[in-house]
């Protein structure tokens, strides 16, 4: 556990040695800002309320994120360096909770930058602020979802590109589990429990709720062990995978 | 090999112990949220944990919802759970005294005949699909029953007053007493005129269908207690004795729906005796004071933009007339549950209410005119020939007046010493329910409704709500001061206050520029009809070379005009999209540059350290 914040500092400054951060977030700030102004129709809306902000962040964060998760295993791989992190006196919990860790703080660096939004709508309007940080909260959970599904991708395959795919293949079902697309796969033959259990898979349903404003201790439960699972899953595909 | 067997079979396990847990928790764990809304909006509020608290009798609930049948209806799914555990959440807080029972009634099965018996709605969702229930039924224990025919996915915010309302309605199931106080015939009448009898006003009959009613003379000294809701219409110069029996009644918790009226159209002036016939206001001043609201003395509301067209006639283009007004739901409150869902009230030279300063009632507007309005003198409408005059004067205060508003909180009584005889009444009250409407006309037949004879029965047509509005609040208000308490939570629009602010500043400076150019116009045409007045009789259709350069200059001025018109129109929306594309670039462009500026500068000083 002491060599956490070893592997967290060193995989977070790798993120600002190379240009990768800076492109990873200008993007991403452009886009929301796209997205939220011209797709949601912000102003026009004329409600201070940032709906229209975190309505599209999962399918921003679809493509954004696996593109930041791709590199965390695949490169080690490729470049053999995995041989040499998994000789150092520190356990998979330890690398594998730490790369994570960088990644997410990164993550959360990205949304944090947002900021002009708030301001934004709290200059236009008098916005509900408590829903405003839930939805941050929300928001930033679903990073940590996407990330470690696409850890997971990143530990399973050698090439970041395909890694890549798999995560959004991966995270692409997840937000798609409660639309009768996938429910209908299911409804022919599956008893209602298994439906709903499905469906409460999504996360566009969990990440709405708590971007409503509401935090329900099985919404946050929920991000939470799904992180913890695929994380564990990384884990044991790393140790699988670490002779190839 | 038998470490990939291994690692599958941990894999494995991890995925059915994530499953596992959430599966087992989404169905413990139901109670663990935190709501950070500004207004609790998802938390029972205490309003109806006090109704919950007063049941005396079970209740039981039934909750209907097509669950197998909407399994394809995300939306419609996710709002049915928040419902269910809205209602177990009643449950839980009712602690025994309602019994929920969650139904799915599958086509063709008892339980769907049984909805159909309490009287709730199956909605068919699909082309060919199955109906959907997803309705509320309750029952209490001498079997009296109450439904929401169907929760409208849109009304989310009125869920909990809904419910509680339903709730309160089992556990008193007494149909409310109203007392009327009226200077108006509402129970119809003689009409001097025609020496004809006339009908009782359409709204009184539907008040009649759902309240108990109990006529109160306006003479009277003191208010029944078993009044839960007093409907005073048109107060004129009540009597002392009577002002104090309503200060009191108001005091003690009663139920207040007043209109007054500057100018009641409705009042023919006759029914007094040895009153002067022209005095046709009715005010309320003494106990609005001691509210904390006042209804501007003289005055009445004019909007150009909710102006209604009147028939002036036979053969007469009908005209607008800015002191009758037709408001849309725009200028109704739509968080309010007496006019939210509304979609129009007329009114007729109705008056403006006003906060007193310093006053410790609140008070909140529930209908609005427009920003195009402003006070004109009731005077003015005493000789009013040609309603057209109005607009024509009209000069926007680029304010909204209020209509009608609902005065809540603390009040002190409006005799602080008594009356006569009367000494020791009540002083103050925490809180007191009043809904002031500063129109009576809107309550007649004319304004709202046509009524047609259809067999000897009296069918009403409606065409505006404000039988609807009148209904709604006694509605509200004959429940108890813990449901009135349930309404006021949400406020669920927040709109842009700086770009209204923009847009109200915009049209008063079109209006301003616009009617300047209105003034010239009407100058030129003013000039052009001199100039032929002049005319000699004998050349009636020749035009003289001044009158045809004058001619000439009439129309290019219109066009003129006409042109700088469009013009103004066209700046009106500039500086809100100004402030648009500003907001985009923040939003959109400024972090990132920052950014890259930050890049750049360090990379050069990375390069000249290197060198």
């Amino acid at each position: 556990m002491r060599q956490l914040p070893v592997i967290f500092k060193r995989e977070l400054a790798s993120y600002f040695a190379t240009p990768l951060a800076y492109v990873f977030i200008v993007i991403f700030l452009v886009l929301s800002g796209v997205f939220t102004f011209y797709l949601g129709g912000f102003y026009e809306s004329g409600q201070a309320s940032l709906v229209a902000f975190f309505n599209f962040h999962p399918w921003l964060y679809l493509f954004l994120v696996p593109a930041i998760a791709m590199r965390l295993w695949a490169e080690e791989r490729k470049s053999g360096s995995i041989e040499l992190l998994m000789t150092l006196p520190i356990t998979r919990f330890e690398a594998v909770t730490g790369k994570f860790l960088a990644a997410w703080a990164f993550a959360g660096l990205a949304l944090l930058l947002t900021f002009p939004m708030v301001l934004t709508v709290n200059y236009l309007g008098e916005p509900d602020n408590g829903a405003i940080i839930t939805g941050y909260i929300g928001s930033w959970l679903l990073a940590g979802a996407f990330l470690a599904i696409g850890s997971c991708m990143s530990a399973l395959a050698k090439n970041q590109v395909i890694a890549f795919i798999l995560a959004v293949s991966v995270c692409f079902l997840f937000i798609v589990s409660g639309f009768p697309l996938v429910l209908d796969a299911f409804s022919g033959w599956a008893p209602q429990w298994l439906l709903d259990a499905v469906a409460s898979l999504s996360f566009l349903t969990r990440f709405d709720a708590i971007s409503k404003g509401v935090i329900d201790l099985r919404d946050l439960l929920y991000f939470v062990t799904l992180i913890a699972a695929w994380l564990a899953a990384t884990a044991v595909v790393v140790d699988l995978k670490k002779a190839d | 090999m038998k470490r990939t067997l291994y690692s599958g079979a941990g894999l494995l396990l991890i995925a059915l112990a994530f499953l596992a847990f959430n599966m087992l928790s989404g169905l413990t764990l139901t109670n663990a949220r935190v709501d950070l809304t500004e207004q609790k909006l998802y938390t029972i509020s205490d309003g109806t944990r006090k109704i919950l608290g007063e049941i005396d009798e079970p209740i039981n609930l039934y909750f209907f919802y097509s669950d197998k049948s909407a399994k394809d209806l995300m939306g419609l799914r996710n709002y049915a759970r928040r419902v269910e555990e809205m209602l177990k959440a009643y449950e839980r807080a009712a602690d025994g005294k309602i019994k929920l029972h969650v139904v799915d009634p599958e086509p063709f099965s008892e339980d769907e005949d049984k909805a159909a018996e309490f009287g709730l709605q199956a909605v068919p969702l699909q082309q060919g699909g199955d109906q959907v229930y997803f309705g509320l039924a309750g029952t209490n224990s001498v079997d009296h029953t109450q439904i929401i025919p169907f929760f409208p996915l849109d009304q989310e915010e009125f869920l909990e007053y809904e419910i509680s309302r339903l709730v309160q309605s089992l556990a008193k199931p007494e149909r409310p007493v109203v007392g009327v106080m009226s200077g108006l015939q509402l129970n119809g009448g003689f009409d001097m005129a025609t020496r004809q009898p006339t009908a009782p006003w359409m709204v009184m009959e539907e008040i009649r269908q759902l309240f108990q009613i109990e006529s109160l003379k306006s003479d009277i000294d003191q208010i029944l207690e078993k009044v839960s809701v007093l409907l005073l219409v048109h107060p004129k110069d009540l009597p002392q004795q009577t002002q104090y029996a309503i200060d009191q009644f108001v005091l003690r918790g009663g139920k207040l729906l007043v209109f007054v009226d500057p100018l009641s159209e409705a009042d023919s002036g006759m029914e007094m005796p040895g009153e002067p016939g022209g005095e046709r206001g009715s005010s309320l001043d003494a106990l609005f004071k001691a509210w904390g609201v006042q209804m501007l003395p003289g005055k009445i509301l004019g909007d150009g933009a909710n102006a209604m067209s009147v028939s002036m006639g036979q053969d007469k283009p009908p005209a607008r007339h800015a002191a009758w007004l037709n408001l849309p739901s725009h200028s109704l409150d739509q968080s309010d549950v007496s006019t939210a869902g509304l979609e129009n009230i007329t009114v007729a030279t109705a008056g403006i209410l006003r906060p007193l300063d310093g006053a410790k009632t609140h008070f909140l507007p529930l209908i609005q005119s427009s920003e195009y309005s402003m006070p004109f003198d009731v005077q003015r409408f005493t000789m009013l020939a040609d309603p057209e005059e109005l607009i024509r004067e009209l000069e926007p205060t680029g304010e909204r007046y209020t209509v009608a508003a609902r005065i809540s909180g603390p009040a002190q009584t409006a005799f602080p010493e008594g009356i006569e005889g009367q000494k020791d009444g009540l002083k103050a009250a925490d809180n007191i329910n009043v809904i002031a409407v500063a129109d009576t006309d809107l309550l007649s037949d004319r304004m709202w409704v046509q009524v047609q004879d259809f067999f000897g029965q009296r069918v009403p047509q409606p065409w505006a709500d404000n039988a609807g509005f009148a209904i709604n609040a006694l509605d509200n208000l004959a429940g108890s001061e813990a449901l009135i308490s349930v309404r006021s939570r949400g406020r669920f629009s927040r709109p842009f206050d700086v770009v209204e602010k923009l847009q109200r500043d915009a049209e008063v400076k079109f209006r301003e520029q616009e009617q300047e150019l209105q003034q010239r116009l009407a100058d030129t045409e003013q000039k052009l009809a001199t100039l032929q007045q002049n005319q000699d009789p004998a050349k009636a259709l020749e035009l003289t070379p001044e009158q045809q350069a004058a001619l000439q200059q009439f129309v290019q001025e219109k066009l003129r005009i006409r042109k700088e018109l469009r013009d103004v129109r066209f700046q009106l929306n500039s500086s809100i999209e100004d402030l648009g594309r500003k907001l985009k670039f923040i939003n959109i462009a400024l972090v990132p540059l920052v950014l890259t500026l930050g890049v750049l500068v360090l990379w050069f000083w990375r390069r000249r350290r290197k060198a």
